[in-house]
């Protein structure tokens, strides 16, 4: 569904990804693990069109997307769930969901709001609250259910249990888990391996802009390598 | 149905408009407040259709009065060459017998035609200015935009062809002061729908964040430009009636104190606000005209000394609510304890200073030669420091008036 080929990405002289390539295939969820700075958000923003690569190729559904603006990669199926959340803070969280389905133009809206409130009812009872007043999960919460309010083919999530309680961090994997088995390819970036590992189908090691590993989330769970650098030995 | 209902408020609209107009000739010497009227609805124009740059979208322009004097010198240059031309033209003839009266026919069709070119006009400058846009921010457009108001007024001055320091004549004068009411409440309107309507919503997210807005599929360079282009072309609208009311076109008219008068009308009015933005149009407005005219005039004494301590009061808010909002601006959100300090001494200093000078004042009063015209710019500015300094988010913040609100009782706590 997407294939990267010999992605090289740069911030001005600061090489950020070096000869990147990668697979996802129709309803797989990959994950992509690495430490701090390794590029990994940086991917995700190349791929949803954010960033420009100087080098390399980005496919998707056999069309070749790495000159496509932004605004129109998530016309093609495509939406993403930034790092650090990036909800509009002063709109209510109605709002942000409105602009979540932004590019729809089909009369389906209403009822799929109400299919991704049923997934997430804590953000339902909070419908007409301003967004930034919601707690640091609920903002995650609300972040994944904009970016699947413009039904996605192809859902980019960027550290979603970042700063949540134990918990939370549990039922957001379940939900990944979820939306995937409803029929949504999940490619994910994390911090926490294990998680991220336990959930894929495959994952990718990301070490300062070099993809170093790739295999099933079962093979890199057991790797000795990924273990002692990732998963605490 | 729709499109009923909308005619419907068309109408409404300009009968409140015309009814506005015959109640302010039916006075005795109506000159003055005709006048003032006029000038009134084109401050408001200008105010919120910057707001649209300014508050909605969060694009930080402080030249609008270069989209003014486009507009104004656009009609300026077609009356000198094409005014005749368009009288006589047969069809026009043809035309002006339909009316109640053939002069004013042709003039309001001229008029329309000037009012729909200066818009065009400056929706061009508009769209040049707001490309910068998309890769400045902040201050730095700011410049930009302050540059170019400074560029287009003296690209002027020295043109010969467009009548140089001078200025340009405009024949023939036309007075309507529904009209330029007409305007300021279509340019609401539009502001209105923008932002009640889902088509604002991409507006506002600009605002918030950029990146989030693109991610969420809004093409961000558009919206920028469409703003751009909205505001210019309401202020060119308006540079158009002016040009036409006045009777000529001058590049002093358009000076720098006109962007920053309308820009201050704006945060008085709390960025983003459109019934922020039309009440601080017509306080800003008003207020300097008042103090004019008490000194040309000051036989009440009493109705001075009120005139004026209400004058600084509302004055003070303002400055409090600019101040407020470039240190915001500046400095992002969060303040330093320190600096939350100094800002209440500050406050106190201005205070004490305004106290001050109001007794000096009131004695003054009497006294023919107090300049309380030159001192309208020295008001204004210490006014905006304090206003920032009490409420940054200025006097509506976000808020738009409705009058559901008057019968909700509060919410324990507000959403
Ligand atoms: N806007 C930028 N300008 C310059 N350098 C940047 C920019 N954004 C990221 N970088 C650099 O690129 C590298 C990769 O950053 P990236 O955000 O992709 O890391 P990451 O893998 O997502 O890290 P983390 O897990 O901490 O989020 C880092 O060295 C970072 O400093
Ligand atoms: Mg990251």
């Amino acid at each position: 569904m997407l294939t990267i080929e010999g992605l090289h990405v740069y911030y001005g002289a600061i090489r950020a990804l070096h000869d990147v390539s990668l697979e996802v295939r129709e309803g797989e969820v990959v994950s992509i693990i690495g430490s701090n700075g390794a590029g990994k958000s940086t991917l995700l923003r190349t791929v949803s069109g954010l960033l420009r690569p100087r080098q390399g190729k980005i496919t998707f559904m056999g069309k070749e997307i790495q000159e496509t603006p932004p605004d129109q990669i998530v016309r093609l199926g495509i939406s993403q769930s930034p790092e650090g959340r990036k909800i509009f803070t002063n709109m209510t969280v109605f709002e942000n969901l409105q602009l979540g389905a932004y590019t729809r133009k089909d009369k389906d809206v209403a009822s799929d709001l109400e299919k991704v409130m049923d997934r997430f009812p804590r953000v339902r009872e909070r419908m007409k609250q301003s967004a930034g007043t919601m707690s640091g999960g609920e903002q995650q919460m609300l972040a994944i259910c904009r970016a699947l309010m413009s039904r996605p083919k192809l859902l980019l999530l960027d550290e979603p249990s970042m700063g949540l309680a134990p918990n939370l961090v549990t039922e957001i994997f379940s939900i990944v888990k979820e939306l995937n088995a409803d029929g949504t390819t999940i490619l994910l970036v994390e911090q926490n391996a294990v998680r991220a590992l336990e959930v894929a189908h495959r994952a990718y090691v990301l070490e300062t802009g070099d993809i170093v590993l790739g295999g099933t989330g079962k093979d890199l769970l057991t790797d000795p390598k990924v273990k002692e650098a990732y998963l605490g030995g | 149905m729709f499109y009923l209902k909308r005619f419907g408020w068309v109408i409404l609209a300009i009968l409140l408009c015309v009814g506005f107009e015959s109640v302010v000739t039916s006075g005795k010497n109506f000159d003055y407040v005709y006048r003032m009227c006029v000038l009134a609805g084109l401050y408001v124009t200008l105010a919120v259709s910057l707001n649209l740059i300014n508050g909605i979208t969060g694009q930080f322009s402080i030249g609008h009065a270069a989209f003014y004097q486009v507009g104004a010198y656009i009609t300026g240059f077609f009356a000198a060459t094409g005014y005749k031309g368009f009288a006589s033209n047969s069809l026009v003839q043809q035309l002006s017998h339909i009316g109640v009266n053939a002069t004013w026919t042709v003039q309001g069709l001229w008029l329309v035609m000037m009012v729909l070119a200066g818009a065009a006009g400056a929706a061009v400058a508009g769209f040049v200015v707001g490309l910068p846009s998309l890769r400045l921010k902040g201050d730095y457009l700011a410049i930009v935009t302050l540059g170019f108001g400074e560029i287009i007024r003296i690209v002027c001055q020295n043109q010969p062809a467009l009548g140089g320091a001078y200025g340009m004549k405009i024949e023939p004068r036309i007075n309507s002061m529904w009209f330029v009411w007409l305007l300021a409440i279509l340019c609401i309107a539009v502001c209105r729908n923008l932002l009640k309507t889902a088509h604002g919503l991409p507006f506002l997210a600009v605002r918030e964040d950029e990146v989030a807005s693109s991610a969420m599929g809004v093409d961000v360079t558009k919206v920028k430009v469409t703003a751009f282009v909205i505001g210019a072309a309401f202020a060119g609208a308006a540079g158009a009636l002016l040009g036409h009311f006045e009777g000529f076109v001058s590049p002093p008219m358009f000076k720098m104190e006109v962007s920053f008068m309308v820009l201050t009308m704006v945060v008085l009015g709390g960025t983003g606000s459109i019934t922020g933005s039309t009440v601080g149009a017509l306080l800003l407005f008003g207020i300097p005209e008042w103090l004019r005219q008490i000194e040309d005039s000051h036989h009440n004494p009493i109705l001075v000394s009120a005139g004026s301590v209400l004058g600084f009061a509302i004055m003070l808010v303002a400055a409090v609510a600019y101040v407020r909002h470039l240190i915001h601006h500046f400095h992002g959100e969060k303040k330093a304890k320190t600096q939350r300090i100094v800002g209440t001494f500050a406050a106190a200093l201005v205070a004490q200073f305004f106290l001050g000078m109001l007794l000096n004042l009131v004695p003054a009063l009497r006294d023919k030669s107090w300049p309380y015209a030159d001192l309208r710019w020295a008001i204004f500015a210490v006014t905006l420091i304090v206003l920032m300094l009490l409420r940054p988010q200025g006097m509506f913040a976000h808020h738009e008036f409705s009058v559901a609100r008057f019968f909700k009782r509060p919410k324990e706590a507000a959403a």
